[in-house]
Formats: C-alpha cells, structure tokens, sequence
C-alpha cells in the first residue's frame, strides 16, 4: 500500500530523518531503505526524494557532504544534524501520540506493524 | 566582535567560492551528463529536470550531479534504467519542487541579492509606467473661474458703479500706465535717489508746476471725488486684455496694442504652458489699482494747495475721495486689492493728521464729522477678502493636474513646468533653482517623483478648501484673543514639497491677519483722534481719557488690539496723543517707539540707550508698526500723531 500526497507530505521528512538517525546515506540508498523498511508504504515517487532532502537542509535538520562511496564514485552524502535528531524526537511524539489517538477512534485496530527502528 | 568579522570573511568566502563555481568549467551541467555514460532516456529526463529547474548555473550542476548518481546507483542495485525512469517520477513537477526547495536552501547573502534584485526590477518597472502615464497626462481646464469671480460685479447697478465715472476720464489721461499719468509734476525728485521722493510741498522748487498740473487735471480731480462717492467700483477683470471691451481697455491699458498679446511668452514655459497661464486668473492684471494710489497722492499735493488757498472744504472732499478709493481698489476681491486698499486708506489718515499737524482748529466740527464718517465707511476688514484668492488657486490647480471627471487627478509635465516657473518666482522653500532641489533640471526623474511626493489634485483642492476655512474662521478674532494664523504659514512650510502649489501661491494669512489688525488699530486710533479733535473744539482743551469722547463724539469705545482694553489718549506738553501699549504689554504713558531714519528698529539683546546715541532716531510712523518684530521694544505705538513723510 502507498501513502497519499497529503498523507506523504506530512509523514516523508519524519521517515527520512528516522533512516538517517542510523548514519549517513545517499539518495537512491535512502529510496530504496525507505521502500524496503516500510514494506512499501512510503515507495516515493523517487524523484520526490530529493526536493524533500534540499528542504531539510534549508531547514537545517541535516547537512550533506560529497564522499567517495565504495565503488570509488563521489556521492552526496546526507546526515542528521543536531537540530534534525531534536526534531525526530518531536516527530516521534507526535506520532506516538497520533497511533494512540487513532486506536482510541478505532481508526488502527491493530498494533502497526512497523520495521525495527521506526 | 572578531567573530563578525570572521563570520563576514566565511560568506565572502563562501560567495566568491560560488561565484567561481557558477563561472567556471565545472558547472557545465550539460557536459556533465553527455560523460555521465547514461543510456539518453535517463539523460532526457535529468535533462529536462535540470533545465526546468530554472537555477543558477551551479545548482543546475549540483542536481545533475545528484541525479546522475541517484540512476548509476539504481542500474548498480540491478534495476534496468527503464524501471528506473518509470519509478523516477513527473519531471516537470520534481523540477518545479527542486527549484522550490533549492531556492529555500540558498545562503542568505544570496537571497538577499534576489529579493534586492527583484524589488530593484519592481522600482524599475514602477517608475517606467510612472514615466509613460505621468508624460501622457494633459490638464483640461474646464470651469471658468474667472467668470465666477466677476458674476457679482455683473449684479451691481449701472448707478452704483464708480467705474462707469472714472473710465472716461482715466482714458482721456492714459491715468493707468500711460506716459501723460504719470503726474511726475508732484513729486519732490530727489538726486540722490533714482525713484520719486516724497510728494511737493508748497516752499518745494516745482511747487508752481504741480499747481498748473493739478489745474489742468481739474476732471480727473474732480472724477476722483465724484467717483468715490459710489458704493462700488463695478469693473470686470480678464484674464487677457484683448478680452476687455474697448472702453475700459482704453482707460486700463492706454498703451496696449493687439500685438502686445498672444505671442507674450513667459521665461522657463513652453508654449502649451504659456497658453496655460496667460488663461489663468493669475495672469489678471490689476493696473487700476496702484491708480487709486497715485490718485490718492495727487489728492494729498491737491489738499497742500486747497490749505494754501484757505479752501478747507476741498480737503474735506479730497479725504473722503481718497477714503471712497480705497474701497474701490479693495472692491475687487483680490487679497492685494485689499492691501492697496488698506495703504490708500493709511495715506488718507496721514493727510487728515498732516492737515491738524500745527492748526487742530483746522477743520470745523462738522467737516470732523464728515470725515469721520468717511472713515468708517472703508472698513478695513471687509477690504480683505479671501475669495479671490480661493477661486484663483482651484484655477491654478486646474491647470497642472490632470481631470479624472470626479474631482481628482495627477500632476503633468505642463503643470510642473508652472510650478517651477512659480518656485523661481516665489522661492518656495529653499530651493535657488527648482522645485525638487535640482533634479528638476531631468524631468524625467522629476515627473514621476511629482506624483509620488505631491498631493494628488483631489488632496490639494481639499488642503486648499481645509486651509482657507480655517484663515476664514479665524480672522476676525482680534490680536489680542491669541487666534493667530502663524500655525497655518508653519503648516505649509513644513509639507512645502507634497503642497508645493500651495506653499507657493497660498497667500501668506499671518501677514495678511497683521495687516488687518495694524489697519484696524489705525482706524480706531484715528476716530478717536478725531473725536478728540472734536471734543477739543467743543469744549476748548483735550478730553483727558478715551471715556471722555465715547457716546457724544464716537458710538463706540475704541479698543486696543494688544490688549483688549480701550486705546489710551494723553497730552504730552503741546502735543495730544492716542496710542496703544504696544508689544511691550506696558503702558509707557505714550512714549513712542523710536526707529532710525531708515527705518530700522533696535536689534533685540542690544542696549536701546547706546544704540540710540549712535543713531538717528525719529518717532515710529504709527502704519509701520510690526506685530512680529517689536516685543522687545519699550515704548508704545503712538497712532497720533501719526509721523507720515508723504
């Protein structure tokens, strides 16, 4: 199942920085983390990916850094800054607050079944 | 503070640092993808991304980077680029939130300069349709002011017009500007100084020549007393002289010639301008009334040689002419009518002062009474009339701005070239040259600015209406209740640039208001001067206080515009005085204020003894008093004797 826009828009840059709370990581690893980890849910739009990354550098949540990877090529590297974990941490009571809140509607029946980490 | 400064070096660091990237080989973003090896699909898409991002050329590079990678790792992660391109997404919406997002990421110096630059291209923009509509506008003159400020004239019976007797006569002696007018006969010409001196006087050299002219001019005279004795001057004014019938062009402008009009330019305006002004009510000329003055002296010298000849009754007749004139010149409702008319009405007192000078026995009880009466016929306050004024500034308003139909309207390049030619004319504020300190000199900057710091037509007719109100309201109080009109001269001064037309054709209310308060005082001084005169000649002495004469010699008590009590009168050895106390606020027992032969009065902070023995110093003239300059001064306004040098 994917996520609407609206849906995408609110709950993308709290995935993102939740993938980066691990470490450092370029574009198409972050696409693919996300795609994987989520079972699916947030398979974005690929090309989406990376207006949602320049926006939280401008906000200041992570920074980016050109690193050799493995194979020997330069990529843009991304990772959480300070100001970026203090928000996760928001996020993330935001969002506990928000499953509670649902389940108390009854809109999420069940416990959701989330990969570890997030 | 070295961090400032270290913080200051890092964004020109980083600044120059973008500013080579941006024109350097390595953002050719284009370049970067034909090397990237990636199959031309996936390059049309990053290129068509990149391309409608719309960046700067290193952002552009920064993305194409980016995208190169995200597709080399994705075909690295076993996915064949097709997948890749179909799982990519929209181009043109990822462009649109790539730029977005890019633009929101951009250092502050950057955002800076594009919001500088924006707003730089949105004054440009603005000041160019600025230029375009300020330069399209044309004034359209639709009401005929001119005509409203005559439709009363046009009411006055035939009977009642002065003018219908002066015209002829006036015409007959080219009286107003013409060669034959000019009386030259009575004047005392002094060497040493280029204009006329002051008027002859019987032991005078010349005195036999200006007695032959006086007799040969005996109808001019004699139109001067019949005329005045008419309660109206009834003449219509225009704005060009070729517009006046024949008869009164002839006696107004015995020297004018068709030839003389039309092609008259004004230096500084072009030809669309000219035209504007010389329509104007500003371009009334009043010849006639600097006439009644001339008259008025002639009836001075007249009255010198009817004393001679002992013909006492003809100096009567000359006072109350030159008191009737003084109406007539004030009759047109124009503010400088009223202050001719006011300074002919002053040269009538002088003459009745010098006539009693060393005879008070001069005129009968009832000559002094006729005399009197005259007196308050020309009434100084109904002589200033601001009405004129109101309709010539709303026509002077409908010459600069352009007519919207509903009252409003903007400046035009014709209405500015008026309003500089007035600011040169006038010195509106402190400008020498023009009226926005210089850049008048590039109307193209001038033009636009007009409309951005000067009142729309709207705002200046309603600061128009506003400000004449309040002079309206507030002249009639007297001096000494404190309503004064400064606030109102201080008012347009300080917003001289957004009233510009204002501050300069506004007539200045608080010289306007003294000079009606000094005429005032002028007047009552001189009816209880002259009921004194006729207390004197009843009784035998001076009456001893102002109380003495009211009721059986003047209706009413004659009242101090200083300070609201009545006028004071005292006999000084031989001589009988009336007086105010003066801005000193301090009844000094009628001593006069004294001032030097040039009329010059002690500087304030200077010690008056010393400067008095260094100077020559003579009694003030009771109509130089000054409400502004004089409180500094000991000594009071002595009204009579009156110290005139005519």
């Amino acid at each position: 199942m994917k996520l609407e826009r609206e849906m995408m828009r609110g709950a993308g840059p709290t995935a993102v920085l939740q993938l980066l709370s691990d470490g450092e990581m370029y574009g198409y690893e972050i696409v693919e983390s996300l795609a994987e980890r989520s079972q699916g849910v947030f398979e974005l739009g690929q090309s989406t990916l990376y207006p949602m990354l320049y926006n939280l550098e401008a906000k200041g949540l992570v920074v980016s850094r050109h690193k050799d990877g493995p194979n020997g090529r330069k990529r843009r590297y991304y990772r959480l800054t300070a100001g970026g974990k203090k928000k996760l941490n928001q996020d993330r009571e935001q969002w506990a607050a928000l499953v509670k809140g649902m389940g108390a509607l009854g809109v999420t029946r069940k416990r959701p079944h989330l990969a570890p980490g997030m | 503070m070295s961090n400032v400064f270290r913080n200051q070096g890092d964004h020109v660091g980083k600044l120059l640092g973008l500013l080579r990237y941006q024109f350097s080989g390595r953002s050719n973003w284009r370049r970067m993808l034909r090397e990237s090896g990636l199959p031309e699909p996936v390059q049309d898409v990053i290129d068509h991304v990149t391309r409608q991002s719309k960046l700067m050329r290193f952002e552009k590079a920064d993305v194409t980077d980016e995208l190169i990678a995200h597709f080399q790792d994705g075909a690295l992660s076993g996915h064949s680029y097709e997948k890749l391109v179909q799982d990519f997404g929209d181009p043109a919406n990822t462009a649109k939130l790539i730029r977005n997002s890019k633009i929101r990421n951009r250092p502050m110096f950057m955002k800076f300069g594009r919001i500088s630059a924006l707003l730089g291209l949105g004054a440009v923009g603005t000041y160019v349709v600025a230029l375009i509509l300020f330069n399209l506008g044309k004034p359209n003159p639709s009401t005929d002011y001119l005509g409203e400020f005559n439709a009363p004239v046009d009411e006055i019976a035939e009977e009642d017009k002065a003018w219908n007797v002066y015209r002829d006569v006036w015409a007959k002696y080219g009286f107003c500007e013409g060669q034959n007018g000019h009386f030259e006969e009575i004047y005392f010409l002094d060497p040493e100084h280029e204009d006329h001196g002051r008027l002859l006087r019987p032991d005078d050299e010349g005195w036999e020549k200006a007695v032959a002219k006086l007799e040969d001019s005996a109808d001019l005279l004699n139109s001067f007393r019949q005329g005045s004795k008419l309660p109206r001057l009834g003449l219509r004014m225009y704005a060009r002289t070729s517009q006046y019938p024949p008869e009164d062009r002839a006696a107004l402008f015995p020297d004018w010639a068709p030839e003389m009009e039309d092609d008259v330019g004004i230096d500084g305006l072009g030809p669309e301008a000219t035209k504007l002004a010389n329509e104007c009510m500003i371009a009334v000329l009043l010849p006639h009334i600097q006439s009644f003055r001339k008259a008025a002296r002639i009836l001075i010298v007249d009255s010198r040689l009817a004393k001679e000849q002992e013909d006492v009754d003809r100096v009567v007749q000359n006072i109350e002419a030159i008191m009737g004139m003084s109406r007539h010149a004030a009759d047109q409702g124009f503010l400088v009518c009223g202050l001719v008319g006011i300074a002919v009405n002053g040269m009538g007192y002088d003459l009745i002062d010098e006539m009693l000078a060393d005879n008070p026995d001069f005129f009968s009880e009832d000559q002094l009474r006729r005399i009197q009466d005259s007196i308050e016929a020309a009434e100084p306050v109904g002589m200033v009339d601001f009405r004129g004024e109101r309709l010539f500034v709303k026509d002077f308003i409908q010459r600069v701005y352009t007519d919207d139909g509903k009252g409003d309207g903007r400046m035009t390049p014709v209405g500015l070239e008026l309003l500089n030619v007035f600011d040169a004319l006038y010195e509106i504020g402190d400008s020498k040259t023009d009226l926005f300190g210089g850049i008048m000199r590039t109307k193209a900057l001038a033009g636009p600015a007009s409309m951005i710091y000067m009142a729309s037509r709207k705002e200046m007719t309603e600061k128009l209406d506003e400000l004449m109100d309040r002079v309206e309201s507030k002249f009639d109080s007297p001096f000494w209740e404190g309503q004064l009109l400064d606030d109102i001269d201080e008012e347009l001064e300080a917003n001289s640039r957004k009233y510009a037309l204002l501050a300069g054709v506004f007539p200045a209310a608080s010289q306007i208001y003294y000079a009606k308060e000094r005429a005032l005082a002028n007047r009552d001084g001189m009816l209880l001067a002259i009921a004194a005169h006729r207390y004197r000649l009843r009784h035998g002495h001076w009456p001893e206080s102002t109380n003495d004469v009211v009721g059986a010699f003047l209706e009413q008590t004659p009242i101090d515009r200083v300070d609201g009590q009545p006028l004071k009168l005292r006999q000084e050895k031989e001589e009988f005085r009336v007086y105010s106390i003066g801005l000193d606020r301090d009844d000094d027992q009628g001593r006069y204020l004294m001032i030097t032969r040039d009329g010059a009065m002690v500087p304030p902070g200077v010690d008056a003894d010393q400067w008095g023995q260094e100077h020559d110093m003579v009694p003030m003239p009771a109509r130089n008093f000054t409400f502004v300059s004089a409180k500094h001064l000991d000594g009071d306004w002595v009204i009579w004797p009156r110290h005139a040098d005519h």
